[in-house]
């Protein structure tokens, strides 16, 4: 072993000194920024932790619930879960592997995931929803993957659940994602980006009673943005309750009626309306064929919705109130009580109808007899709906002086009883139908008025559209007394707690210019074509059925005789005595209205009197 | 042998601070690991590993760190191997390459080749005279420490490639070498790093340009620097208690008790818990410094020297990483951090220093002073005082 000692030497220790030096040098500079950033800049980190962590979260109202005539729930809320997304709790860097763990859970590709994480990054702090109504499992474990999921939870979302499905899809409408086109219009009425919002039918119309008030949750949440503390909460107010004066018991029984009426006749889609006379309350609004609004609910796939929008017997247009239609004969009940009220009550005055009415020029307009009906009255041309006495009534008759009550006043009558304007009722996207005058025709299409047009439009036919809701209503008015209603599908909005917080009360539209004799005739006159008139094949009906038949040609493919096709139409109301329902049945391209469209309203009379009426009574 | 001649040699202020800073690692990893309600089974795992460090501390003074110099390159061969084996027949972890599975532990031979590169570096300066003026020899440091550089670059691992580098250069700087030797070569690396820069992977492109302002897209691959800060800054003073802390108690700040350990103390204990454990380390350094100079030879010089760079670098990275003043690299704290090869690394270059220590007195003679220290801070119990020769003797 050496006895050597070892020197530093004079490089050497300068180098630890240096070393030295470096070492107190850097923590000098670590304590130094920790000052800055712990002592000078603490309070600002702080609050910024503070943010990290404390949230307030917005708590969604339960929407109101739907509940028909007899206080069945037709629409209510099911226990549902959504995932979402708040993206300020997932790192950008993390998101493709979420979105790919994400892919296989929710069994969805990770692109469209991805694109909704891009979305979402608008509102960052705001859950965006990736896949709404998933199963319960797949909820429990996309919980329990959180840590692996920052920023991805299940929550409790409900889903719409409507009882009826296919036949209530029209009236009632359905919920969904704002529209985009709607999205600023909704948000500025507090609404949030993953809401809710009624789409079309009383959902949409009824939003803003159905869908509560938000409220609060301020909580504490991990940097996965799950929830760890409730700090404070507000909670959130229930939207109100809505009952409808339809019955949903007589809307599903008319449906099985009009769907039967559909198969019998070969035609692609029909409607049906049935209201209270005296209110205007609409007891059953059934069009076929119709769509099953828990798929909208649900979040509808590509393919559903593509099989209904293209479906060329347009499931998704409600026929009811958006569908247009000649009214053909119904439209004789216009012409006939302009007639009683301005000319004195006349039920003298005949016509003679010999199958067929030809004018000087050579133009010749058929009866729908071809063997004629012989001399008749006012009266008895409603009862047997002769055309040709409806031809002389407004057009004037080659045959006699009489000149004829003219378009002009027969559009000024039927404007009156409601045609060319919609009714107003409680459902979006009702059409006004279409009432021509001359003026009208010169302007649009530039031609003159001629004799024909207006022995067309006595008949209802021609331009003349109207919506079946139109139809019933106009029964309805006549049978009430000359009241023309709004209808009405809602009939009460209620406080949760059940207490009633509105009812809405049935509002005159305007009054039918028609005394009470002159309505009174047309219910005589109503009720005899039921009993031996056009509608005789129903007469056997034990509830006073009144009506008027409608065969409505349009133009179609001729038949082998050489016939237009026809809509078959009935509209009326029942008892005649005390009326207390009024209906219009439509069935497009079924044939004769006799044939097709009474026996529905007549099957319709019994149940709601054997069945609906006697249950609450 | 004089055994009681040696323990008297041991240094307690260097094993006390290592102690104390391994058991604060333990509560920081508890804190960390709260969530999982129980004792977790990472905070056993580091206290088995610091029951282990502490039985190397007490071995090492009985060992003499000369025999290492005939082992230096029969480890040096080793780690290289280990290191190569890894990149075949290594676990990915995060697109990395850098871990062995062993049952339920994971052996990170980048951590051990730092000891290995230490002593062979040492070894090879000192092993005969004015090999440190020697310009060959200078080149043949780099080819040996590039090699494992090299194939822990290849992990891909790029913040324990730079503390190769960085042992390396304080190595060869404490050694001696001619300062020109140090420039030619520190500018001909800035330009390889330089071409590297444009070749590199992404993630450490991000890490370098996030540095530079970790607010411009705070969800991004800014995120864990900005959280780290968050939690620093919200530690204010005093701190928001021990488990208290909700950057690390809600998760916002990731891989806390691993890298990012550093940011859970700053958060719960504050500034005032941050400088206890900073200056725990400026004294176990300082006594590292002192060891190295007290050295009986060249040999233990180099080591002393390599183990204190090692110790420090990582220290500087990882706190100036978390405050902001370092690009995010991934290197652990130290003590501190969790990891079972690192600690177990980190006390074996303690253990180092003890055999040096322990081992620089067996001779009769007084050391000359190092450097003057003025009279009045000659105190016994002052830390950065060392004991004399002649007091040695005298007992």
């Amino acid at each position: 072993m050496s006895e050597e000692k070892r020197r530093l030497t004079r490089r050497e220790a300068i180098r630890f000194y240096l070393l030295r030096i470096v070492l107190l040098g850097s923590f000098l500079a670590l304590v130094a920024r920790l000052w800055y950033i712990q002592i000078v800049r603490g309070p600002e980190y702080r609050d910024q932790a503070e943010n990290n962590s404390l949230r307030v979260l917005s708590v969604k109202p339960l929407r109101g619930v739907i509940y028909d005539w007899n206080n069945q729930r037709v629409a209510i809320n099911a226990p549902s879960f959504s995932v979402v997304a708040r993206m300020i709790d997932l790192p950008r860097d993390e998101v493709e592997s979420v979105a790919r763990r994400l892919a296989a859970l929710l069994e969805m590709p990770s692109l469209t995931i991805m694109e909704r994480m891009n979305e979402g990054l608008q509102s960052p702090y705001l859950p965006t929803i990736l896949k709404r109504d998933v199963p319960h499992h797949v909820a429990l474990i996309i919980e329990e993957e959180n840590p692996y999921l920052p920023g991805i939870s299940a929550e409790s979302r409900p889903v719409r659940e409507y009882a009826g499905g296919d036949s209530v899809g029209h009236v009632l409408g359905y919920v969904g994602p704002i529209p985009h086109e709607r999205t600023e219009f909704y948000l500025n009425r507090g609404y949030e980006r993953d809401d809710q919002v009624g789409i079309a039918g009383i959902e949409s119309i009824y939003e803003t009673e159905l869908h509560g008030d938000k409220g609060q949750r301020n909580v504490e949440v991990n940097a996965y943005g799950r929830t760890v503390r409730v700090l404070r909460e507000t909670p959130s107010r229930p939207g109100k309750n809505l009952v409808l004066g339809l019955d949903l018991e007589l809307q599903e029984a008319v449906t099985t009626m009009l769907h039967e009426g559909l198969v019998e006749s070969g035609a692609p889609s029909g409607a049906v309306v049935a209201m209270d006379v005296a209110s205007g309350a609409v007891r059953a609004l059934v069009s076929l064929p119709g769509f099953d609004n828990n798929l909208f609910a649900r979040s509808i796939s590509q393919e559903d919705y593509a099989r209904l929008a293209n479906d060329p017997s347009r499931p998704l247009v409600n026929q009811t109130i958006a569908g247009l239609y000649p009214p053909a004969s119904t439209f004789k009940l216009v012409s006939l009580a302009h007639w009683l009220e301005n000319y004195n009550m006349d039920l003298d005055m005949e016509f003679t109808c010999h199958g067929q009415l030809t004018l000087p020029g050579g133009w010749s307009f058929g009866c729908w007899k071809r063997s004629g009906h012989g001399s008749l009255n006012a009266y008895e041309g409603l009862v047997r709906s002769c055309d040709v006495f409806f031809y002389s009534l407004v057009g004037g008759s080659p045959y006699t002086k009489f000149e004829g009550i003219g378009p002009e006043a027969l559009a000024q009558a039927a404007t009156s009883c409601g045609f060319g304007q919609a009714t107003g009722i409680d459902l979006p996207g009702e059409q006004d139908g279409l009432m021509p005058t001359p003026e009208r025709k010169q302007r649009v299409k530039n031609e003159p008025w001629f004799q024909g047009d207006s022995y067309n439009t006595a008949i209802g036919q021609g331009d003349v559209l109207s919506t079946p809701l139109q139809l019933a209503n106009l029964s309805a008015a006549i049978a009430n007394g000359g009241e023309l209603m709004y209808p009405r599908v809602a009939a009460e909005i209620r406080g949760t707690d059940g207490k009633q917080v509105k009812s809405i009360e049935p509002r005159v539209a305007r009054r039918l210019p028609y005394s009470a004799e002159v309505l009174s005739v047309i219910r005589n006159a109503m009720r005899d074509v039921v009993a031996r008139g056009t509608a005789i094949r129903i007469a056997s009906n034990p509830f006073g059925i009144a009506g008027k038949t409608g065969t409505a040609e349009y133009p179609g493919p001729r038949d082998e005789d050489g016939h237009l096709p026809t809509h078959a139409l009935f509209t009326g109301f029942a008892p005649f005595d005390e009326p207390e329902i009024a209906f219009a049945v439509v069935l497009y391209g079924a044939g004769e209205g006799s044939q097709y469209a009474a026996p529905i309203a007549d099957k319709l009379t019994r149940f709601y009197f054997e069945s609906v009426r006697s249950a609450r009574q | 042998m004089i055994v009681v001649r040696k323990w008297k040699l041991y240094d307690y202020w260097l094993t006390a601070a290592a102690i104390v800073l391994g058991a604060v690692g333990i509560v920081l990893i508890r804190s960390a690991t709260l969530i999982e309600s129980e004792v977790s089974v990472d905070v056993m795992k580091q206290t088995a590993f610091l029951g282990m460090g502490v039985v190397i501390l007490a071995i090492a003074p009985k060992l003499n760190y000369r025999w290492l110099g005939s082992l230096a390159w029969i480890g040096y061969g080793a780690s290289v191997v280990m290191l190569l084996a890894v990149l075949i027949a290594g676990v990915s972890i995060g697109g990395s390459q850098r871990w062995f599975l062993i049952g339920p532990f994971s052996l990170q031979p980048s951590e051990f080749a730092k000891i290995a590169l230490i002593v062979v570096l040492a070894h090879y300066f000192s092993a005969g005279p004015h090999r440190v003026e020697d310009i060959r020899y200078f080149f043949g440091s780099i080819v040996i420490t590039a090699v494992p550089a090299f194939l822990v670059f290849r992990e891909p691992d790029l913040g324990t490639t730079l503390m190769f580098l960085g042992i390396w250069g304080a190595m060869v700087f404490m050694a001696g070498v001619p300062f020109k030797y140090i420039i030619g070569v520190t500018v001909g690396l800035l330009c390889a790093v330089f071409l590297q820069l444009i070749r590199i992977k992404e993630y450490m492109w991000e890490r370098i340009t996030t540095f530079l302002d970790p607010t411009a897209d705070p969800l991004g691959a800014g995120y864990n620097a900005l959280q780290a800060q968050i939690s620093v800054g919200a530690g204010e003073l005093w701190g928001r208690g021990l488990f208290q802390g909700s950057q690390t108690q809600l998760e916002y700040l990731r891989v806390q008790h691993k890298d990012f350990v550093f940011a859970v103390l700053a958060e719960e204990l504050g500034f005032v818990g941050s400088m206890l454990v900073l200056v725990l380390f400026a004294v176990l350094l300082m006594r590292a410094t002192l060891i190295a100079t007290s050295a009986r030879d060249h040999f233990g010089q180099n080591i002393a020297v390599g183990v204190t760079t090692f110790i420090f670098l990582q220290t500087f990275v990882n706190v100036g990483m978390i405050i902001g003043l370092l690009p995010v690299t991934g290197i652990p704290l130290p003590f501190l951090s969790y990891g079972g090869s690192a600690l177990i690394t980190t006390f074996i270059g303690i253990g180092l220093l003890q055999s040096i220590a322990v081992h620089s007195r067996v001779k009769t003679y007084a050391m000359p002073p190092v450097f003057h220290v003025p009279a009045r801070a000659r105190l016994r119990l002052l830390p950065w005082k060392t004991q004399s020769a002649e007091e040695s003797n005298r007992s």
